[in-house]
């Protein structure tokens, strides 16, 4: 009896023990990439985006951001970002952001020199500029960049394109979530 | 001997910023190059690796507007109201499905008013679709497949790959490594010229020459990964393309003189589109297909 009853608690204490371990790996799985992530900024690297109260393209807007808004990365979910912004939180859709450790504003209103770096918004402040293309635009008056600006001031109402996509028997947009 | 230089220098090339310059450092610690000569390589590379960093998004942007402009410049635009809606929510669906829904300035489609028989895709999102080839289209599906493919360009930013790398290169290198608040009047007038010659280069490959065959394979594969996640018919980008040939063989420009391999691809279309399997369009998307034909 006395060498059953050491038995048990002999199994009982690796059971623990696996319990503990279990425990750590599960924490170590799923938290600590968390905490990891917590705190990474990403940057808008396009004109204007969307922080969506689900990760889907037509659920309810949380935010508005711009290009150069920094947000606060908590998770990802396969082609979108949980973020934090100005108090909201919400998600974003990867391709409209960028990683960057710079404030953008210093670049554009050169109030300060960013270092040399490779990251694409902060150099993004040089090269191909508004600057440049206007000086194009009055050495070649000839190109048709009114047409242009009338073309992408073309808007479609997020309602309109659903209707259509669900009159059409179309996915709204499934895949990316 | 040479392990102990390195186990030497190794504080030093902790200290090194990039992969040369720790070779250059090795290479002068174990006498292979002078020191002078470590100088030249690094300030080679220095401006080697500031030439590679690529174009950004919102350089995208500028390139695909200019290439727009000029497209603009030779064609003229079809301003009906209805077909740019329709031809929109169709690109837009196709967008928002594929794996690039955002660029800097999001995806604009619009018409040209001309019978040749081609679409293009500007850098960053603008894309143009002919009368010529709405009028080849069968129904809604086919016309998706249109624009499915130049999504394909975009998300892959093929337009961008047309650019004579030693443009690009005198871009960054005129930029220099100081961050200028502005530009010196001169840099400006650098920078106007390669901006230039940037849309010619991407001009030349969209409506002259036409993009190389594997760029088209890709950005059929990227089109028809819109096309199923979309919901549209996939095997409509196969009937679509036999429409180009047969459209080919009668002597038809425009998009065929840029897109020669038509045969080629119906073929690896055909490979891709074997699992496909959609259901039949619905009767609203039939209706609305014809009304807005009826225009074109």
């Amino acid at each position: 009896v006395g060498w059953g009853v050491q038995a048990e608690m002999e199994i009982a204490d690796t059971m623990r023990r696996d319990q503990v371990r279990r425990s750590v790996l599960i924490f170590m799985l799923f938290f600590v990439p968390a905490l990891a992530m917590a705190g990474k900024m990403v940057t808008v690297k396009v004109q204007k985006s969307t922080v969506f109260h689900e990760p889907n393209f037509f659920s309810r807007s949380v935010v508005s951001v711009e290009y150069g808004d920094q947000l606060e990365m908590l998770e990802e979910l396969k082609d979108w970002v949980h973020v934090a912004f100005r108090g909201q939180r919400g998600w974003i859709h990867k391709s409209s952001l960028t990683s960057s450790k710079f404030n953008l504003g210093t670049v554009f209103v050169g109030t300060s020199s960013p270092s040399a770096t490779h990251d694409e918004v902060a150099i993004a402040g040089k090269g191909f500029t508004p600057e440049v293309e206007s000086g194009y635009r009055q050495s070649h008056r000839e190109m048709n960049y009114a047409l242009v600006d009338e073309i992408e001031s073309y808007r479609l109402e997020n309602d309109s394109l659903r209707d259509f996509i669900r009159q059409g028997g179309l996915k709204i947009g499934e895949a990316q979530r | 001997m040479k392990a102990r230089i390195l186990i030497l220098l190794l504080p030093v090339l902790v200290g090194c910023a990039t992969a040369t310059e720790v070779a250059t450092t090795v290479g002068v610690g174990t006498g292979v190059i002078t020191s002078g000569q470590k100088q030249a390589i690094d300030q080679t590379a220095t401006k080697a690796e500031r030439a590679v960093r690529p174009i950004t998004d919102r350089e995208e942007y500028y390139i695909g507007r200019g290439v727009a402009a000029r497209i603009l410049s030779q064609y003229r635009f079809y301003n009906d109201s209805e077909t740019i809606w329709y031809v929109s929510h169709i690109g837009n669906t196709l967008a928002i499905n594929s794996p690039r829904p955002y660029t800097y300035g999001g995806y604009h489609f619009a018409v040209l008013d001309t019978d040749e028989i081609n679409a293009f895709a500007c850098p960053g999102g603008i894309i143009f679709i002919t009368r010529g080839m709405l009028k080849l289209v069968h129904n809604e599906d086919e016309l998706a497949a249109v624009l499915a493919h130049e999504i394909g360009h975009v998300v892959q930013k093929h337009g961008l790959k047309a650019i004579n790398k030693a443009r690009w290169t005198e871009v960054v290198t005129t930029l220099g490594t100081e961050a200028a608040r502005a530009y010196t009047g001169a840099q400006l007038d650098s920078l106007i010229s390669l901006f230039e010659g940037t849309i010619d280069d991407v001009f030349q490959t969209l409506v002259v020459r036409g993009y190389g065959r594997g760029d088209e394979h890709e950005a059929d594969k990227v089109g028809i990964g819109c096309l199923q996640a979309s919901g549209y018919d996939p095997a409509e980008f196969h009937h679509l393309l036999v429409s180009l040939k047969a459209a080919q063989k009668g002597g038809a420009g425009g998009f065929l003189s840029t897109h020669p391999n038509i045969t080629d691809r119906i073929e690896k279309v055909s490979m891709g589109l074997k699992s496909a399997g959609e259901s039949p369009a619905p009767p609203e998307r039939i209706a609305r297909f014809k009304r807005s034909a009826s225009s074109w």
